[in-house]
């Protein structure tokens, strides 16, 4: 499971990281399965929403190289390890220079998909250890 | 006409929209620009004239001489930009755009609210004021569905209202060349 694996490398929840998921592509993945100009034709596996410089979402080769750079450019603002998704949230945010989103109610709406998140995993029996690990 | 006096006439005719949605009105009045959105003049891409963005089938033309600052980092997903219509953020544009994750979360719509088209997008008017803070809002918000999903957002001007005489037609310029659903060549 590919959320599993991003928690396990950054050592946080994969919960906070499909909060984000769920945020930017929904619950059908849209931007994962869409396609756009810069795709040709093909899927954009991009589970993030993740753009080229403000435009066109990525395409990426793959959902794990997807979730690879994500890693890469967000891990490093997530070193501190986040417990709470309050504190994931801040984390995301706390640089001005290289926030993932500008609006004063994204902390509030990632709490909101995380929030959905528990219930569903809890309503399909599944339980998220908060160190990244997953079992079920 | 002294500009005083045009400004006292285009405040009285908002005020009476503003009156004829007191009742439902959904629209609440914003804070400062300062308040209303974490993008800063210089911070993030600077979006000037077309932009165009295919997962959102958006194409806008930002003002001659003005910039939409995202205030994210480069690759972050696209949610929109703030044009700064002043050095001291007195007035701003918010253009934000969004994936509607569930149907309950739909923008629920005031029943006086004003009737526009944004390109194939339905959208609806609703101006509200602040007079401690003398701050007038005109938020236009939108849907559209495309490609199997719908996306919500909202173009909202935030502005004193001292300044409305020059940042309204500003704004309604920047309305009128926002579109969804419309192809244009990038």
């Amino acid at each position: 499971m590919i959320f599993k694996g991003m928690g396990k490398k950054l050592g946080i929840n994969p919960l906070f990281i499909m909060s984000t998921a769920l945020q930017e592509s929904g619950w059908d993945l849209v931007h994962v399965f869409g396609t756009n100009s810069s795709s040709n034709g093909k899927p954009l596996n991009n589970l993030f929403g993740m753009t080229q410089a403000g435009g066109n979402n990525i395409a990426y080769p793959t959902v794990q190289a997807s979730a690879d750079a994500w890693i890469l450019n967000w891990g490093p603002y997530l070193s501190d390890k986040p417990k709470t998704i309050e504190d994931y949230a801040k984390a995301l945010v706390s640089n001005l220079r290289h926030m993932y989103n500008s609006s004063p109610a994204y902390p509030g709406e990632i709490a909101k998909r995380y929030k959905q998140l528990v219930e569903a995993a809890a309503a399909c029996g599944i339980n998220f250890s908060g160190d990244g690990d997953a079992k079920k | 006409m002294p500009r005083s006096k045009g400004v006292l006439i285009l405040i009285a005719a908002l005020s009476v929209t503003i009156a004829s949605q007191s009742a439902d009105s959904q629209a609440r009045t914003y804070e400062p620009c300062s308040e209303a959105t974490m993008a800063r003049p210089g911070v993030g891409i600077g979006y000037k004239g077309e932009v165009s963005i295919d997962d959102f089938a958006l194409h806008a033309r930002i003002p001659d001489e003005l910039t939409g600052w995202g205030g994210v980092a480069s690759n972050a997903p696209f949610h929109g930009f703030t044009i700064f219509l002043d050095p001291a953020m007195h007035s701003c544009i918010i253009f934000e755009i969004h994936l509607r994750i569930d149907e309950d979360e739909a923008p629920k719509r005031p029943k006086t609210s004003k009737t526009l088209l944004l390109g194939d997008a339905t959208a609806w008017q609703v101006v509200s004021s602040s007079r401690a803070k003398r701050l007038i809002n005109i938020q236009t918000c939108f849907s559209f569905s495309h490609d199997g999903h719908t996306d919500d957002g909202k173009v909202l001007l935030i502005t004193s209202a001292g300044y409305l005489q020059k940042t309204k037609p500003i704004y309604d310029t920047f309305l009128k060349s926002v579109a969804l659903g419309v192809t244009h060549s990038r």
